[in-house]
């Protein structure tokens, strides 16, 4: 059985939906169970919508990744916005620049296992998260 | 509709959305609106017990066979709201923290000036008045010492007025630092602003007769006008008072008025002096800003110390013009 993979671009809300829609159907043959997709489908929300509000579009890549004696998912939510000028400050806990209660990204580390950014003023941001079985 | 019932209705819509269709999107504004309850805190228990009644009633009106499928179904759409809402109120805990640390960096930062300001007062008052008050001892053996020199009497005599002058100054700022600081509660009385403003002609007196001023008063009642008051107060009216005979022509007329204003009594000045600007009207209630007076002596913050005083007692002061050339200094202080 090959591993599924699913690539939405965003660029309004009903591509945030139909991301969180690709991450359950993925996550549930992954063999998550339902509190777990809940997880991984609110840190798709947050991804996207943190495309949506700060670089105006971008994409999303859903995979299920295989890595020694683990089994899981894989989401990339990559844009060409302006970048985080303070990565350090946008990791902090109680930080938000975009107004109001909003995961962003602390909250979204906290849902997934694994949690990388890439991000270079000007040119973009690059978030992956992944999540093991 | 409150905005607690207003959101609990909103969410058991998305519910019946979602059971109905199993809608994504439904989801979706699930996890949107459960910021909405953190943000109107709004706790989990109540959520959920919306979610309980409203499944009831769906249950209720689902044929048996098909109950146990929307009772399963409904796990899903109350897990994202309990999602959603903990890395929301997660969130909203690190921020409230990371303001209740900030303001609290801050408070502390001002009570340090404020401290150092207090202490750098004192120890400037302290530290010049007693050189000064050598000034004034030695200019005043100089005056006596010096028989029939007239020039170097008048010299000396100079010197002491000016020390003088200083030690003045010295004081009104320490007791602009000591109004700013706060009155405290006992220091409050009932007084009587008419035998207040008796007491100030009494101690103006000599000016008075000096400048040629003529005094009108104009009192709306002969009864008492009580309000809560201080020292503090009591030097405002003194400070207004002295102001517009000091700023008038000599032997013009300055007109008193004590009016009743609702829950205020209205006291006010009125000079025939050259006026003030209306860009200078709220302007000279600040620190070191004068009206252009060569050859007027003063700190430049009686003016200051006179409008905290006045604000410290609930009361209001202000400038308007006279409409017969002049100003008229109001004073409102709420009636006791």
């Amino acid at each position: 059985m090959s591993n599924s993979e699913e690539t939405i671009p965003i660029k309004d809300e009903y591509d945030i939906v139909a991301a969180r829609s690709a991450g359950k159907t993925i996550s549930s043959k992954c063999g998550f169970g339902l509190v777990d997709q809940t997880r991984i489908s609110t840190a798709i929300s947050e991804l996207a919508r943190n495309i949506l509000v700060y670089a105006v579009t971008g994409t999303v890549y859903i995979r299920e990744v295989d890595a020694t004696g683990k089994h899981g998912i894989e989401v990339v939510a990559e844009d060409h916005g302006p970048g985080i000028v303070n990565l350090d400050l946008a990791m902090t806990d109680g930080h938000t620049t975009g107004g109001g209660l909003g995961a962003g990204l602390p909250g979204t580390k906290r849902l997934m296992d694994e949690f990388e950014i890439v991000t270079a003023v000007g040119e973009g941001t690059t978030v992956t998260v992944r999540k093991w079985v | 509709m409150t905005h607690e019932s207003e959101l609990r209705e909103k969410y058991s819509e998305l519910l019946r959305g979602f059971l109905e269709s199993r809608d994504e999107r439904c989801l979706y504004d699930i996890e949107n609106i459960s910021k909405e309850f953190v943000r109107a805190n709004i706790g989990p228990d109540y959520i959920l017990e919306a979610h309980l009644n409203t499944l009831n009633e769906i249950i209720s009106e689902t044929p048996v066979d098909k109950a146990v499928q929307v009772y399963n179904n409904a796990s899903e759409p109350i897990f994202n709201l309990m999602v959603a809402y903990a890395t929301a109120y997660h969130d909203y805990i690190a921020m409230t923290e990371e303001r209740y640390l900030r303001e609290k960096r801050l408070a502390d930062e001002l009570n340090d000036a404020n401290r150092n300001q207090e202490m750098f007062i004192s120890i400037m008052s302290h530290d010049i008045r007693n050189p000064l008050s050598a000034v004034v001892g030695y200019s005043g053996l100089i005056q006596k010492r010096s028989k029939d020199n007239e020039k170097i009497k008048r010299f000396a005599e100079k010197i002491e007025k000016t020390a003088m002058e200083i030690d003045r100054m010295i004081e009104s700022i320490r007791t602009y630092s000591r109004v700013k600081k706060g009155i405290s509660e006992e220091d409050f009385d009932e007084i009587d602003l008419k035998t207040t403003l008796s007491e100030i002609f009494e101690f103006l007196d000599e000016k008075i007769q000096v400048h040629g001023t003529k005094i009108e008063k104009r009192y709306r009642t002969d009864g008492e006008y009580m309000v809560l008051g201080t020292e503090f107060l009591k030097n405002a009216y003194l400070n207004i008072i002295d102001n517009a005979i000091k700023y008038s022509p000599k032997n013009s007329m300055i007109s008193i008025t004590l009016d009743d204003a609702e829950t205020d009594w209205k006291f006010g000045v009125a000079d025939h002096g050259d006026g003030i600007s209306n860009e200078m009207k709220e302007a000279v209630f600040e620190r070191f800003t004068r009206n252009d007076k060569r050859g007027i002596k003063g700190s430049g913050i009686g003016l200051a110390i006179t409008k905290h005083a006045i604000e410290s007692h609930g009361g209001k002061v202000w400038i308007a013009d006279n409409p017969g050339g002049g100003c008229i200094f109001y004073i409102t202080v709420p009636k006791a």
